[in-house]
């Protein structure tokens, strides 16, 4: 049911509920992440996509259920080894006067001491990782020059740079236009090809569906489903989700395509 | 987490202070010279200060000292002033800025002997300094009038011109005598002296003007406190009905009586309606050295005009 | 334009040495400069300890320790502000937001005014280094009794720190309205801060304080660039963030409360010459941190010898001067278009 054999990233029973919190934001997960696959977290609002992915990261600590990276717990992977195994790409950060430049080369941090200078593997991921992502052009500029897509494309091309197994992407796409959601997508594709396993959240259900081996349905914290794009995305189970009626069309790719029909409820 | 960051830092900074106190006891002061001295005196600080031989280079910081310098005829010796001191027999001598924050560079520049600076140095930042140079420094106490003649006496002794001392000061004891003569029998007036009247403030016991107006014939009106220069409340003054206001005039020549009568609270005072504020030279009254005999006449002439012998 | 851009783009090593060369060309006028001015050689012969026994008094003890200790505060308070600009992630941050200033007046008044300051000479800049570090220390105690408490919320630091001043600025106060004048005027010269008092002693312990303090900070550059971004992006590229937040927080605060125990508070310093060089040349802290150790280095120094020299013999407070100057400089700067 789930395509790829070895487990990257392995979740069992996690729950977490922030304090004053009336319900559980994340309740009871449990899910195994394939290595070398893409796994698309989606659902609605408020479903706890983010909230899984930071427990995932472990920016936040679950309140029961454990998590393993590459058959280690949390607990034991060091914040530097993590990050020699994980690179994420976060939603957005604070503006700095970093070029891009600097900003990418930060992704070669984890692998570096603290006197140590860049050695050409630095230089050469990083060069690598710019042209990739098609920011080499603004090697000099200030990030905060950049438009809010061309710093999310920084970001990635400082994940690839980082050169870890693992790539994590919160809403890689949200504010990007059809060509920069599109080239990232057909980029992602790419690193899968060469092996990375790759996690995100996304809202685009039909990108999603195209581009990910696994999907992951969440709603209230809970996992609805998981599996392949075409076992997930039935239409009764979008609209029960999404609470929004829905058609499923087929992809020529033979991926499911979500339409929402218009007319259905309002608020 | 707040008791791990504090165990990480406070053994840190403890460890600095180690570090600290240790490099600082092993200082460099350099010592004064301890063979025979010619002249020690023992200065209001309580600190022991030894020429080998009298003064010839002073640097006096403490304006009203300066004054006694000039009195007792040393007006040569003196190489240095504060940007306060106006005499003009001193008007070519160099200034070497503040009271409590001269430079000490242009301190050292001079070459001096002998640094007169004030007992009330708080941070007593220029005294170390220039004890660490080796350069002795008398601490004046210029409080009340007492310290006026000791101030003389010290000045006299470490200048070598202690017949000149005893002089200027049997001469200040004669005037504030026959002061005291004048006024025998007067009525006591009541009086307040207005050092600053905005917020009030008022020479308190203790101070050389206080026992001046009480040479003078007069008695504050505020001589239960027991602060030096006390800052007083409007209310309190109106309530204690000071018959007659004393207020210290400088270089402005302003109408001291149309200035207190435009302000509220002060205007309503009995003495300011009835126009008893009689102004003083401030430079007299506000330096304690060589002029207290000239400070108290001018009091007298303030609270007991009547006693005033005519020419 | 380009001719400035060319400029700016210097590699780290030459950005380094015309800084360094610009704090050595001030320290030597400010060995020669002063109420009586020196030619470079008879500095070099009083130094050596030949010559006219004043002017050799006057350079060896005086006017070199006190350009020192001016270089070396200048140099602290600049890295310490770069460091709180970075983990506080706020522009406005500089060495004296988290309290430090307040607590060292604290402690220093508190001397002065109970005239141990006069029987124990050493004992004003123990207390304000004391009252520095106490008052950052409760500034932290507040923070991480809000929220969650595992971890140190920046702006809830922020806010602690301005509240916590206020507060110390307010017992102050306070406590110099019962003072008597002389206290309060020594106080407040304190306050505006000043080199005077500088002597080999002071240079030594300055430098003890300060040696591990900036070792420390400059180790910590890269994690400091990864806060300065955020915390979750620190953390996902491998910085153990509470630990590094809080050794770099202890070891700028040392700075700071070592630099104001010896000079009194002094502005400005911290807070504009790290954004100058970022003007310059970037946020990013491996170069931003020694750079801005030097020209902080040489900014102070040529206050401290403008402060002395500028007025015949009549010194002024070195907080003025650096504010006098520093504003139209920093304007100047701010003022230059935007490149890139």
């Amino acid at each position: 049911m789930i395509a790829g054999s070895v487990t990257a990233w392995s979740l069992e029973g996690l729950s977490y509920r922030p304090s004053g919190a009336p319900r559980p934001t994340v309740s009871d997960v449990s899910l195994e992440i394939p290595h070398s696959r893409m796994t698309a977290v989606i659902g609605p609002n408020g479903a706890g996509k983010t909230t899984l992915l930071r427990l995932m990261l472990g920016t936040l600590v679950p309140d029961g259920g454990m998590i393993s990276l590459q058959g280690r717990t949390l607990a034991q992977w060091t914040r530097r080894d993590f990050a020699r195994a994980v690179a994420v790409v976060p939603q957005g950060e604070t503006d700095s006067l970093f070029t891009v430049r600097e900003m990418v080369a930060m992704g070669r941090y984890p692998h570096l001491g603290p006197w140590q200078r860049e050695r050409l593997e630095d230089a050469t991921a990083i060069t690598l990782a710019m042209d990739r992502c098609d920011v080499a052009q603004f090697s000099d500029r200030w990030m905060a020059t950049l438009s809010g897509g061309e710093q999310q494309r920084v970001r990635l091309a400082r994940a690839i740079a980082q050169d870890a197994p693992v790539l994590v992407l919160d809403e890689p796409t949200t504010s990007l236009d059809i060509r920069h959601e599109m080239t990232t997508f057909e980029l992602l594709r790419e690193l899968r090809a060469d092996g990375t396993t790759i996690v995100l959240a996304t809202h685009n259900l039909n990108l999603a569906a195209r581009y990910a081996d696994n999907l992951v349905l969440l709603r209230d914290g809970a996992v609805v489903a998981h599996g392949a794009p075409a076992d997930v995305l039935t239409a009764s189970r979008v609209e029960a989700t999404y609470e929004w009626p829905v058609d499923i069309a087929v992809h020529t790719d033979g991926s499911p395509q979500v339409v929402p029909q218009a007319g259905g409820r309002s608020w | 987490m707040f008791l791990r960051t504090a165990r990480h830092v406070i053994p840190l900074a403890l460890a600095i202070v180690a570090l600290t106190a240790f490099t600082a006891c092993r200082g460099n002061e350099r010592r004064q010279q301890t063979h025979a001295s010619a002249i020690e005196v023992t200065d209001d600080a309580g600190d022991i200060v030894r020429l080998a031989a009298p003064a010839r280079r002073v640097i006096s910081l403490v304006p009203s000292a300066t004054e006694t310098i000039i009195a007792i005829g040393a007006v040569d010796r003196i190489v240095g002033r504060t940007r306060y001191d106006v005499a003009p027999e001193i008007a070519t001598v160099p200034s070497v800025g503040g009271t409590i924050d001269p430079s000490i560079e242009s301190v050292v520049a001079l070459r001096p002997d002998l640094v007169i600076g004030w007992d009330t140095d708080k941070r007593r930042q220029v005294r170390t300094k220039l004890a660490t140079l080796g350069i002795p420094v008398l601490s004046l106490r210029t409080q009340d009038t007492s310290d006026v003649f000791h101030g003389i006496s010290h000045l006299g002794r470490l200048l070598g011109r202690d017949t000149a001392a005893s002089r200027l000061a049997a001469s200040i004891r004669s005037q504030l005598d026959s002061v005291r003569l004048e006024v025998t029998g007067q009525p006591v007036r009541s009086v307040l002296f207005v050092v600053y009247p905005d917020p009030p403030m008022t020479a308190g016991t203790h101070t050389f003007i206080d026992e001046l107006i009480g040479l003078a014939g007069g008695r504050s009106v505020f001589s239960d406190l027991s602060q030096l220069w006390p800052t007083i409340p409007m209310e309190e003054i109106v309530r204690r009905r000071p018959d007659l206001l004393i207020v210290p005039q400088g270089e402005l020549k302003d109408d001291s009586l149309a200035r207190f009568r435009s302000r509220p609270g002060w205007r309503d005072l009995a003495a300011v309606r009835a126009g008893r504020v009689a102004t003083v030279p401030a430079d007299l009254v506000q330096r304690p050295g060589a002029n207290i005999g000239n400070a108290a006449r001018v009091l007298q002439a303030a609270i007991h005009p009547e006693t005033l012998r005519r020419p | 334009m380009t001719h400035a851009r060319a400029l700016l783009a210097w590699p780290l090593s030459l950005r380094l040495l015309v800084l360094a060369l610009a704090a050595s060309v001030v320290l030597i006028a400010a060995v020669r400069l002063g109420a009586v001015s020196l030619t470079f050689s008879s500095v070099l012969q009083a130094i050596a300890g030949r010559g006219d026994s004043t002017t050799i008094t006057i350079v060896r003890e005086l006017r070199v320790p006190r350009a020192l200790q001016a270089a070396l505060v200048g140099a602290a308070l600049a890295v310490s502000g770069a460091t709180f600009q970075a983990l506080l992630r706020n522009p406005l941050a500089e060495p004296y937001t988290l309290g430090v200033s307040s607590g060292a007046a604290a402690g220093a008044v508190l001397t002065v005014v109970t005239g141990w300051a006069t029987r124990y000479v050493w004992s004003l800049p123990l207390a304000a280094f004391a009252g520095g570090i106490a008052s950052m220390l409760l500034v932290f105690r507040i923070a991480y009794s809000v929220g969650n408490k595992q971890t140190l919320d920046t702006r809830v630091l922020l806010l602690a720190g301005v509240v916590v001043s206020a507060f110390l600025v307010a017992l102050i106060w306070l406590v110099l309205t019962f003072a008597d004048t002389e206290s309060v005027r020594a106080a407040i010269f304190w306050m505006m801060g000043s080199h005077a008092g500088a002597s080999w002693r002071s240079v030594a312990i300055l430098g003890v304080c300060l040696a591990p303090g900036l070792l420390v900070l400059f180790a910590l550059a890269r994690p400091l660039n990864l806060l300065a971004i955020g915390e979750p992006t620190a953390a996902y590229l491998g910085i153990s963030v509470e630990r590094t937040k809080i050794l770099a927080f202890a070891m700028a605060t040392l700075l700071t409360a070592a630099s104001v125990a010896v000079s009194g508070t002094i502005g400005f310093v911290g807070l504009v010459i790290p954004h100058a060089i970022r003007l310059l040349w970037g946020s990013d802290n491996r170069g931003l941190l020694p750079c801005a150790a030097l020209a902080g280095a040489a900014f102070l120094a040529a206050a401290d010898t403008s402060a002395r020299s500028i007025a015949g013999a009549n010194e002024l407070p070195i907080g003025i001067v650096t504010a006098l100057i520093g504003v139209p400089c920093f304007v100047w700067l701010l003022r230059r278009p935007a490149t890139r």
